[in-house]
């Protein structure tokens, strides 16, 4: 069973993520981890975000994550887990879970990266504590604004426009 | 009796000339939910000898009873799969009835999808009629789906049938609604969408005509079939409109994919281990690192004490505890594994994967693929381990 329209939007994927690799290569890297296309890879951002240690809240550069493209992708959505740092203090995170924003369709791989750089660097966070994963950490957010985001870098061309892969 | 059908009972509907209940005793019918449609239309095909698998993952509730005639207030609380299997058994001892008080999309097996005929649909949400659709495509079965309105008196009626000719229920849908039924943990709460409301004559008028147009597919009269074509009936003001689905090219559902030539293995998912899959059933022509697909999705889970790392079928919320009785983290997903990736998980059963009863999943290597039918085993009974 080669479902056609999983397998072109994989090979899609792959060549967009490889690009966005290449044109960010400082702040953000991938590893293909299964499948042929590619449906399961490993990023790794070179962004800030922040941990909670037992001295309080600190800022931590380096986020590794998992992005898997389940069996009914792309009417399902992608499912991205967060591999380190364990102890990542972030609203729509808990740990190896994240929330990011409804899926669509019609989103590529690459918008997913980008939407995930920003939300770790707190460039994009949710400030409702129903809808946040930890609430500890919507609160700080909440009262923390003017300091945040903590990593004003986002995955960007050369040119300095804003990749939307769409 | 013929074929187990006694001749007495079916001495008055002898006389129709098309009606043959021997052909339609040896038919089987997957019936998807038993609420207000699936209850009229469950009696229907137990009345007319037609095997019958129920699956719904509900139990009965009070609010139920306005419409289902096949339940009482002594049955509140329990499965309605399995009530409505005893009910049905009693209406019609000559039809066989199984089911399975489970989820669509997490414990029911391909194999069942397979070995039906056809696939009615009384389902009450989008999400599941997608995957009702996609599986019966699968099969290369046709899918009937039907809909009713308790407000406006309307109901409609689909059926899709396989293939890449006509339209399917995704042809149909909104890009945008993909949003709306693409709930995914942990993100989103759960949206407690309240259900259309329904009246039992409405139910039992659409179900009716959802059987019949399973009657006359399985009586091989395709001719009085219209495929794609929506009919929806205004009840209040006496209306029929008839609407053809078109077939839409950036349809999300891959109309050219099925599944074709299993391969039976002689032992169920509770009596099969990852090893067995390579070490015994996998083909040798498929070279040194088969790669088995169970074209679920799967987590991979780590125990932060001792270190193991399991498989579990991914179901949302799900919540998973290490023998140690530490709790597990997930650490990834997967649905396929290569022989080499597999050696840590060689002895786990499939079942305690998660991968249910008459499943069918495939392997392959240099080239060439196989697809792998477990037997069913577990019809008659409740599937216990749920998460719904």
């Amino acid at each position: 069973m080669k479902n056609r329209i999983r397998f072109t939007r994989l090979e899609r994927d792959y060549c967009d993520l490889r690009k966005l690799e290449t044109e960010c290569a400082t702040l953000f890297s991938i590893d293909a981890m299964r499948g042929n296309p590619p449906d399961t890879y490993v990023l790794y951002y070179n962004l800030t975000t922040l941990v909670k240690t037992s001295t309080g809240i600190e800022q931590h550069t380096g986020v590794r994550a998992v992005l898997y493209c389940p069996v009914d992708y792309p009417i399902d959505g992608v499912k991205v887990l967060i591999q380190s740092p364990e102890n990542i203090f972030h609203p729509n995170i808990r740990y190896p879970h994240v929330c990011l924003s409804r899926w669509v369709p019609s989103q590529s791989l690459c918008e997913v990266v980008r939407r995930l750089a920003m939300l770790v660097t707190y460039q994009s966070y949710t400030m409702v504590e129903q809808e946040s994963l930890d609430r500890e950490a919507c609160a700080f957010a909440r009262r923390r604004q003017d300091t945040l985001p903590v990593d004003h870098r986002q995955l960007v061309r050369n040119n300095g426009m804003r990749i939307e892969v769409w | 009796m013929t074929n187990g059908i006694p001749a007495e009972r079916y001495a008055s509907v002898d006389r129709i000339s098309w009606y043959k209940p021997d052909v339609l005793a040896k038919c089987t019918v997957m019936l998807l939910g038993v609420g207000a449609l699936g209850n009229h239309i469950a009696q229907h095909l137990a009345l007319n000898c037609v095997r019958i698998l129920v699956v719904d993952r509900d139990t009965v509730s009070l609010s139920n009873l306005t419409r289902s005639p096949l339940f009482t207030e002594a049955v509140v609380g329990r499965w309605k799969a399995e009530v409505a299997a005893e009910r049905l058994r009693i209406m019609n001892p000559s039809t066989a009835v199984h089911f399975i008080a489970g989820d669509i999309q997490y414990d029911v097996g391909l194999a069942h999808f397979l070995h039906s005929d056809i696939v009615i649909g009384g389902l009450d949400s989008r999400l599941a009629r997608m995957l009702a659709n996609r599986y019966a495509r699968l099969a290369g079965i046709p899918y009937i789906d039907g809909g009713i309105d308790g407000e406006s008196l309307t109901g409609r009626v689909c059926v899709h049938l396989p293939g890449d000719e006509d339209a399917c229920y995704e042809c149909s849908v909104n890009p945008a609604s993909y949003t709306d039924v693409g709930l995914t943990y942990p993100c989103d709460n759960e949206l407690e969408v309240p259900g259309v409301p329904t009246l039992s004559f409405g139910a039992a008028f659409i179900a009716s005509v959802q059987v019949a147009e399973a009657v006359k597919l399985l009586l091989g009269m395709n001719e009085y079939v219209n495929p794609a074509v929506e009919m929806r009936w205004d009840m209040l003001h006496h209306t029929v409109l008839k609407t053809r689905v078109e077939k839409n090219p950036d349809c999300m559902v891959d109309h050219k994919e099925h599944i074709n030539n299993t391969v039976r293995l002689p032992v169920p998912v509770d009596q099969c281990t990852v090893g067995d899959i390579f070490l015994r059933f996998a083909p040798a022509c498929l070279g040194k690192n088969p790669v088995l697909d169970f074209h679920r999705d799967i987590s991979v889970l780590n125990c932060t004490h001792c270190g193991k790392v399991t498989l579990a079928l991914a179901r949302p919320k799900a919540q998973h505890a290490c023998t140690c009785s530490t709790r597990l983290v997930q650490i990834g997903y997967l649905h396929a594994l290569s022989r080499s990736d597999a050696q840590q998980f060689l002895d786990i059963r499939l079942s305690d994967i998660g991968i249910p009863d008459a499943d069918i999943i495939s392997i392959c290597g240099d080239g060439a693929n196989y697809w792998l039918e477990f037997p069913a085993t577990l019809c008659s009974k409740v599937t216990e381990e749920r998460n719904i």
